[in-house]
């Protein structure tokens, strides 16, 4: 009785723990902005051009795919890259300089270049181009 | 002439088919990495494995094995639902006909089943690796200094662990970096527990049998800037009998009996070649009294320890990581005997001191040669836990060192 009693005690702290811990976390970091694209086919996802509503990156999330898209934003023009591990398949976690992967433990940079293994490959990039306010992400 | 001419086009059809029909199949690009609906169905294969050769300087000893071959299949049913499968074999040989068998093993590390909820979360079901410390997911041997795994990764936290059950995994979008995961799985096997190996033996690797008890894990992992901060936890029963069988040994039963609770917190930094990590941890087994009453196997109740590490690469200021020529040195503490209870012996010998040295040569990423120097220092090993008689006991060294060698790959 007295162990369940302090296991609800030791979860309940851990959990007020994890929540303050969150909470933290959550103040001082900026969420990257999400957009859920449209497109007039599966071969093609489209996003606005003012959809960079903070900083020069944006998760795409696309119906026709398993994974998010980052598109970023830079001098070139827009770089669209496939979150998606090369090493496992899993969905990668993108951050402020770089992209992980929280299962294997393989990083990417912004350019989609292997920083740490066990991923071997880059990530896949697709081919972007505007066409009046509309960036067009081209998947195949 | 014709027919040569027509055999030729035949065979560059059937080539450039086979070669379309092999690439669908084997390759990563052509398969999983697609993504898209109507590439939906994919297989992927992919491996790792290492060898060595290690020297032990005090008994004048050397061993070589193949350490482990696994051999990685995937394969990915649509968007929303892919299998994970990972085959091991341990030591190279398992069995070798007739009467005789090889020192080795054959066992499954993964198999499991995983759903996607939306792109930034997951659910597992099978056999899978929870999320606790360094090694235990990350355990590919080109992606960590040092011939061996990290001692403490291997006796306190005891890796490669997997148990059945159901895995959820996520990101927090409003935080970037910032991802969790909950797992349930089946609990670990109390009877397996022992002085030397804490609760290594106690893991029931995907055959749980008897019992009702369960295992909770939890973690959180947040990447910031150069740093890979994480802390996971454990909580779990260790009654692996059957309730009848329980209350004859006199062992709590149900889903969190005799509760074995880990805790850990290890942080990595890296840069511009640069290397440093960290972790600490904690494991308690509650009733481990109990435990030794019931299966008089010298169950500790506390364990701790924890371990540093730096590396550098030297040619990364030329090849950014393609290439890799890593130093690297790791200080590890690990007390297997942190607090005994009443009932059992404490064994001085399982308070351990390493210091490792080494290097970590890559000559292009996948590929890893390495080799190190481990000096080993332990307290007094206990003389009442001697139960074989002289002459067969095996001298023990409180001071050791071993020069290890060894090759890695992964694909």
């Amino acid at each position: 009785m007295s162990s369940r009693r302090s296991f609800i005690k030791s979860g309940c702290a851990a959990c007020v723990l994890a929540a303050s811990g969150v909470s933290m976390l959550e103040s001082c970091s900026t969420p990257l902005p999400m957009v859920k694209a449209t497109g007039a086919n599966a071969g093609t996802v489209e996003v606005a051009t003012n959809s960079f509503t903070a900083g020069n990156m944006v998760v795409v999330r696309a119906k026709q795919l398993e994974y998010d898209i980052l598109l970023i934003k830079n001098s070139e023009g827009y770089k669209a890259l496939y979150l998606r591990c090369t090493h496992e398949g899993v969905g990668l976690t993108p951050a402020a300089n770089k992209i992980f992967c929280s299962a294997h433990g393989s990083i990417f940079d912004l350019d989609g270049k292997v920083v740490k293994e066990p991923a071997l490959r880059p990530l896949k990039t697709y081919q972007t181009e505007v066409i009046k306010n509309q960036i067009i992400i081209h998947l195949s | 002439m014709q027919l040569k001419k027509f055999t030729f086009i035949i065979f560059l059809i059937t080539v450039c088919y086979a070669g379309k029909t092999s690439a669908q199949v084997l390759t990563q690009e052509d398969s999983l990495s697609a993504g898209l609906i109507y590439k939906q169905q994919a297989t992927v294969i992919s491996g790792y494995g290492e060898a060595k050769y290690s020297i032990d300087t005090k008994r004048k000893s050397a061993e070589a094995s193949l350490k482990r071959v696994v051999l990685f299949l995937g394969h990915k049913f649509n968007n929303k639902i892919s299998l994970f499968t990972e085959l091991e074999v341990e030591d190279a040989l398992v069995a070798n006909g007739g009467t005789s068998s090889g020192l080795g093993e054959i066992s499954m590390e993964q198999a499991f089943l995983k759903f996607n909820l939306n792109p930034n979360t997951y659910l597992v079901a099978g056999l899978f690796v929870p999320r606790v410390g360094f090694i235990n997911e990350n355990h590919l041997p080109t992606t960590f200094n040092g011939v061996d795994r990290p001692f403490l990764e291997e006796q306190i936290i005891p890796s490669t662990w997997r148990e059945v059950g159901v895995g959820l995994y996520g990101q927090f979008t409003q935080i970037p970096g910032l991802n969790y995961s909950v797992s349930l799985t089946n609990g670990l096997n109390s009877q397996g527990f022992s002085s030397a190996n804490g609760i290594g033996d106690g893991r029931q690797l995907g055959q749980a049998t008897n019992g009702m008890n369960l295992g909770i894990n939890a973690s959180l992992l947040y990447y910031i800037n150069d740093f890979r901060i994480q802390a996971s936890g454990y909580y779990g029963g260790s009654t692996a009998k059957e309730q009848r069988v329980a209350d004859s040994l006199q062992l709590s039963s149900g889903a969190f009996g005799n509760p074995v609770s880990l805790g850990e917190m290890n942080v990595q930094y890296a840069k511009s070649g640069i290397t440093v990590r960290a972790i600490g941890t904690i494991v308690n087994i509650k009733n481990a009294d109990a435990i030794n009453r019931a299966f008089a196997n010298n169950t500790p109740q506390t364990m701790y320890g924890g371990y540093a590490e730096v590396g550098y690469d030297l040619l990364y200021p030329t090849y950014k990581g393609e290439k890799a020529f890593i130093l690297f040195g790791r200080y590890e503490y690990v007390n297997l005997n942190g607090k005994i209870p009443s009932n059992g012996l404490e064994n001085k010998a399982n308070e351990k001191h390493y210091i490792v040295a080494g290097v970590t040569y890559k000559p292009i990423r996948g590929i890893a040669i390495k080799g190190d120097y481990v000096h080993r220092s332990t307290g007094d090993f206990n003389q009442a836990l001697v139960v074989t008689p002289f002459p067969q006991q095996v001298p023990y060294f409180k001071n050791n060192g071993f020069v290890n060698l060894g090759v890695a790959y992964n694909f």
